[in-house]
């Protein structure tokens, strides 16, 4: 099996050849915005952060907004800074290089304004022409990272969505690819599954560390996930507990061990399965399994969603007949037919597997036809 | 693709893992209705009357449940019984509490003690 994409100077290969418009703080974001607007075939990530932050909280913002940058679905960057701000533009733009990808950069306070700055940032049109040039080759499916992701759940994701993804997992981890598990929130309750599968000792410890920090930071704000999560959608759709909804979100991940435990927008060492630390927050956690890499996302739903991310197609997938009946403009495919027993998990993995590939190809998904990027960056502090 | 016969989900549950002490419902179900219980990898596991509505796929006990006592599926807990728990009741927020992600001191800020049926 291979996957048809387009080659990069370092690393793996991309499934879309996108050029980004990368403000690096929110106060560019605007400036971005009206840039992308200008130049066809560029999109812009709408990011929020970037200034008054320090620590752990602005190493994330710096290692996300370079990880997106380096998405093996970005074929080029204008990284457009402002100036003043703690994501230093320069160190972004430098970052990006070190890892292969053509850069230019435009710095709003020195150009002298957004019209400059945009007039600059225009530059970005030769960038989308030498795109336009390069065409698509095999691959093998190794090559692949996959996010995965739910969101918006209800029972049926834990019945029959995620179980199907999580054979699609499995197929994709024994053709040497690599797979996301995500949304440390939503291993409460199973961590102590994927703990006992995991390849080696470390790993497992890595598993739980991961998920008693959350727990710990939770406690010291003196506050309880009820109320957050399961969300009052969940609960209203059924699922009961976050236990329930942990037992079910881990599915995803199928059944091979987990080989590799991996910190917001960290870049996987390992190919297999890996788990990611982030939030049960949609839009954070895709943002950072794009900025570690993955070139495509496996969502699913029970409520429905809207959500795509600016550089990773993202594939959305249903089991709930409601949703899939009267949401069609957000879902890609249909895995109820499990509930009833007319398709099985196996046969159902596959043609989400189909869909993926097809996705890798260039077919567009729900959120791509919409033209929908939702970005935003996971906090691990407050803003100063 | 067409969706599936309806007839396929009516009046069913759905038992995930041998071990499981609750059903999720395939549609929903009224009180009184029979309910056919099958087993997730194929084959009928029992039939057992609803003792209240329960909207599609919440879940309904298969077992009685002291207060207390485990609640069990996909083969692991989910939570415990707040309340007794009859065989064929509708097994939510009402008599369902979750374990994890709590206050240790079970205070929940703007709720009730219990975080039952939260509005």
């Amino acid at each position: 099996m291979t996957v048809q994409g387009f080659e990069r100077r370092s690393g793996a290969p991309g499934v879309r050849n996108h050029v980004l418009i990368l403000p690096t703080v929110v106060c560019a974001a605007e400036t971005a915005r009206a840039v992308a607007a200008a130049v066809p075939g560029t999109v812009a990530i709408a990011n929020q952060l970037g200034c008054g932050q320090v620590g752990r909280d602005a190493d994330m913002t710096f290692r996300t907004l370079v990880g997106i940058g380096a998405n093996p679905n970005v074929f080029g960057v204008v990284v457009l800074g402002l100036g003043c701000e703690t994501a230093q533009p320069e160190s972004v733009a430098e970052a990006l290089e070190a890892r292969g990808k053509p850069v230019s950069l435009v710095v709003i306070q020195e150009e002298g304004g957004t019209a400059r700055a945009a007039d600059r940032a225009a530059a970005a049109r030769r960038l989308v022409e030498a795109a336009a040039r390069q065409e698509r080759r095999p691959f093998a499916l190794a090559e692949l990272t996959v996010a995965l992701e739910c969101g918006g759940s209800d029972p049926t994701s834990g019945l029959a969505a995620n179980p199907a993804v999580g054979a699609a997992s499995d197929r994709l981890v024994r053709e040497g690819a690599t797979v996301i598990l995500s949304e440390t929130t939503e291993l409460i309750g199973a961590e102590h599954i994927l703990a006992r599968r995991a390849s080696d000792p470390a790993v497992a410890a890595g598993i739980l560390e991961m998920v008693g920090n959350l727990e710990t930071a939770v406690a010291a704000m003196g506050g309880s996930l009820r109320g957050g999560n399961p969300s009052p959608g969940n609960i209203a759709g059924g699922i009961t507990t976050l236990e329930e909804k942990s037992l079910g979100c881990v599915l995803k991940g199928g059944s091979t061990p987990p080989v590799e435990v991996l910190a917001y927008a960290q870049a996987p060492s390992r190919r297999g399965l890996v788990i990611m630390d982030s939030p049960g927050a949609d839009v954070e956690s895709l943002t950072g399994m794009a900025a570690a890499g993955a070139q495509l996302c496996l969502f699913t739903t029970g409520l429905g969603t809207p959500v795509g991310n600016p550089v990773m197609p993202v594939v959305k997938i249903t089991a709930n007949p409601r949703t899939w009946g009267r949401m069609g403009d957000n879902i890609d495919l249909y895995a109820g037919r499990v509930l009833s027993g007319d398709e099985s998990v196996e046969e159902c993995g596959g043609r989400i597997l189909g869909e993926l590939l097809r996705a890798a190809g260039g077919g567009a998904t729900r959120a791509e036809k919409l033209g929908f990027a939702e970005f935003a960056i996971w906090r691990a502090g407050i803003s100063v | 693709m067409a969706d599936h016969d309806p007839k396929a989900t009516a009046g069913a549950a759905i038992l995930l893992h041998p071990a499981d002490t609750v059903a999720t419902a395939l549609d929903e179900l009224q009180s009184g209705e029979p309910v056919r219980v099958r087993h997730a990898a194929g084959g009928e596991a029992l039939r057992i009357a609803a003792m209240n509505r329960v909207p599609a796929f919440h879940k309904l006990a298969i077992l009685p449940h002291a207060a207390g006592e485990a609640v069990v599926k996909y083969g692991e807990t989910i939570g415990v019984a707040a309340a007794a728990i009859r065989p064929g009741e509708h097994v939510h927020t009402h008599n369902l509490l979750g374990r994890r992600g709590e206050s240790p001191r079970g205070e929940i800020p703007g709720s009730n003690l219990t975080g039952v049926d939260s509005p």
